[in-house]
């Protein structure tokens, strides 16, 4: 095998050799090249293989409550371990509901809070902000539950929850009884985990739109206030668009915390006081003491379910920035279109 | 006469490090003033003075006068300074919406509603910057879909629409090719009868084509200034002489490329 490459290739090796003096010989470093691309394209392998491998797993494992329930697992409200009778409608509901809470006050605070950095704080300020921020979102999620547990959800209930349910209680949203832990809990502390996601993407985001930008709005005499709202915002629509599709995938995806302060009842009620579970919640919380086939079956399916929606969510995300793009409105300017050219931009 | 923009003994610092040294220099009535003068000199810096527009860099201190109309920049909310005191950049800066809205953005915010009115505006503005033709047909298209030359010249028709006295322009053809900078140096001289403008550039030739008087500037001081053709052909300063000298003669001036002689900074047009 050496010996017909040597001599099948000599003409070649000897001109590289002679080219480039000390180095290994030809077919050794085009050896080396294909080593390194199968190393790099096994590896890439083994991420789609791992998303695969999951899917098929779940698939797998939720087979038996696929063929018992059928589809109406989407939308059957019950959830019986000791009747073994299941149905995913108020996890879904608690992801949606809680994930929407996190979402809107996540998205507004983190928004406003990475105008603050990039826009009005001075240097100083902006860099303890920035560090903070930074920290924050590397608290691991068990001690936001703890937080969530003892300080918020007393909070909560005493200030909150039971004066407004007992005012208000007719309004369906406000109604009772109030037991601490419920949506609003889950969503408050879902929404403050998420903040330092949302506020450092935006303050790239932000940071990446041309200060020149800034300068021309503001050379045509507007405030500042309304330079961030007519030129800043619109410019940075699509990495926004992006800080919140992350926002919503980490709000979906996050068990610990919210198992911990969301009141792990099996119920679909609009009251933002009512006790619930999350797809991910529910899974946590009964994992341990599912040992019914079936429930472990139905455990898996809302797994399966949880895996999908992250999938849809990014492949969402990823067909709105690119819409965005394509309108060419994220186009920097003087993005080099051609001279007086018909330029078609993106 | 009071000029339109006065500078006197005017001193500015980036922190510690001084960018203008007592500075003198006036702008007077519908004139085109260039200035001119090596990277680095604070030639921008001083057009930044004049609109305020160096309010937003952090750490600026600023000593002695700046008039707007014998009014003191400082005395006049930097918004209504500005909406009478206009600016062009170095790179075309549209925003990021269609070419009627980049124009009609001015206008806008400063309250006017009216759709007539505003497509009076942009109809009025796009045809002052020589722009109105090539645009009439997609006035809705993304105005980054336009080219670098256009673009610049919707930035004007931008500033012109909130209709300012002054309009000041930071080298606004650095940025383009000879043929969208020859547009822009027409469009000048177009202005020149109705604005008053002030031109900073590194083009020479520029500023020996468009402007009445020149100011020439060196190491954050104002070094000379005159009437072009003077500055030109008889400098009084040996600075502004060596400044000159180095620059290549172009073909369509002098025919040949001239001699570089120890230039004093960078020379010449890009």
């Amino acid at each position: 095998m050496t010996k017909r490459s040597s001599a099948g290739s000599a003409p070649v090796a000897r001109r590289s050799s002679g080219s480039d003096p000390g180095g290994a010989p030809a077919a050794l470093r085009s050896r080396g090249d294909r080593a390194f691309r199968l190393a790099t394209m096994l590896a890439a392998a083994a991420v789609l293989a791992a998303a695969a491998a999951i899917a098929f797993v779940l698939l797998r494992a939720s087979a038996p409550a696929i063929s018992r329930f059928g589809p109406a697992f989407l939308v059957r409200a019950d959830w019986d371990p000791i009747r073994l009778s299941f149905g995913a409608l108020p996890f879904v509901w608690g992801t949606l509901y809680t994930t929407a809470i996190a979402t809107v006050l996540a998205v507004a605070a983190g928004v406003m809070t990475a105008l603050y950095l990039t826009e009005v704080a001075g240097g100083g300020t902006r860099a303890v902000l920035g560090f903070t921020i930074e920290f924050l979102a590397a608290i691991p999620s068990v001690i936001f539950g703890l937080w969530g547990l003892y300080v918020l959800i007393p909070w909560l209930r005493d200030h909150v929850a039971v004066p407004l349910s007992m005012r208000a209680g007719d309004f369906p949203l406000l109604a009772g009884p109030v037991y601490g832990p419920g949506m609003l809990a889950a969503g408050l502390v879902l929404a403050v985990m998420i903040v330092p996601t949302v506020a450092a993407v935006s303050r790239e985001v932000f940071a990446s739109v041309p200060e020149t930008l800034r300068d021309a709005a503001y050379a045509l005499g507007v405030t500042r206030w309304e330079m961030v709202r007519t030129v800043l915002l619109p410019a940075a629509k699509g990495g926004l668009l992006g800080a919140v599709v992350l926002a919503v995938g980490r709000a979906m995806g996050e068990t610990m915390a919210v198992t911990m302060v969301i009141g792990n009842a099996a119920a679909v009620s609009v009251s933002l006081f009512a006790p619930g579970n999350t797809m991910s919640s529910v899974i946590a919380n009964q994992f341990a003491e599912a040992t019914e086939r079936l429930h472990q079956a139905a455990l898996m399916e809302i797994g399966l379910l949880l895996f999908l929606t992250t999938l849809l969510v990014n492949l969402g995300a990823r067909w709105l920035a690119a819409r965005t793009a394509a309108r060419a409105m994220m186009v920097p300017p003087f993005a080099g279109a051609p001279e007086e050219g018909q330029a078609d931009a993106a | 006469m009071t000029p339109v923009l006065e500078a006197e003994h005017l001193h500015l610092m980036y922190g510690a490090r001084p960018a203008l040294h007592d500075v003198t220099l006036d702008v007077r009535e519908h004139e085109v003033l260039a200035i001119i003068g090596p990277s680095g000199c604070g030639k921008s810096t001083l057009l930044r003075t004049f609109n305020r527009m160096n309010d937003r860099i952090p750490g600026v201190r600023v000593i002695g006068s700046v008039r707007f109309r014998g009014r003191s920049v400082f005395d006049i909310e930097p918004t209504s300074l500005r909406r009478q005191v206009g600016m062009v950049f170095q790179r075309p800066t549209p925003f990021p919406m269609s070419i009627f809205d980049n124009v009609a953005y001015g206008p806008r915010m400063h309250g006017v509603r009216d759709r007539r009115r505003l497509k009076e505006i942009v109809e009025t503005s796009l045809r002052r910057a020589a722009l109105w033709d090539e645009v009439k047909d997609k006035l809705s298209a993304p105005a980054a879909a336009l080219s670098g030359g256009q673009q610049q010249r919707l930035c004007i028709a931008r500033t012109l629409a909130v209709e300012p006295q002054v309009i000041l322009l930071d080298e606004p053809t650095s940025a383009l090719d000879p043929g969208a900078t020859a547009k822009i140096e027409e469009l000048i001289e177009e202005l020149a009868g109705a604005y008053t403008i002030v031109l900073v550039t590194h083009n020479l030739d520029q500023a020996e084509r468009v402007s009445d008087r020149v100011a020439f500037m060196l190491a954050g001081e104002v070094v000379e200034v005159g009437p072009t053709a003077e500055v030109f052909e008889r400098p009084r300063d040996p600075r502004t002489e060596r400044y000159l000298a180095g620059r290549p003669l172009t073909v369509a001036r002098r025919g040949v490329r001239g001699p570089r002689l120890a230039p004093v900074g960078e020379w010449g047009a890009r």
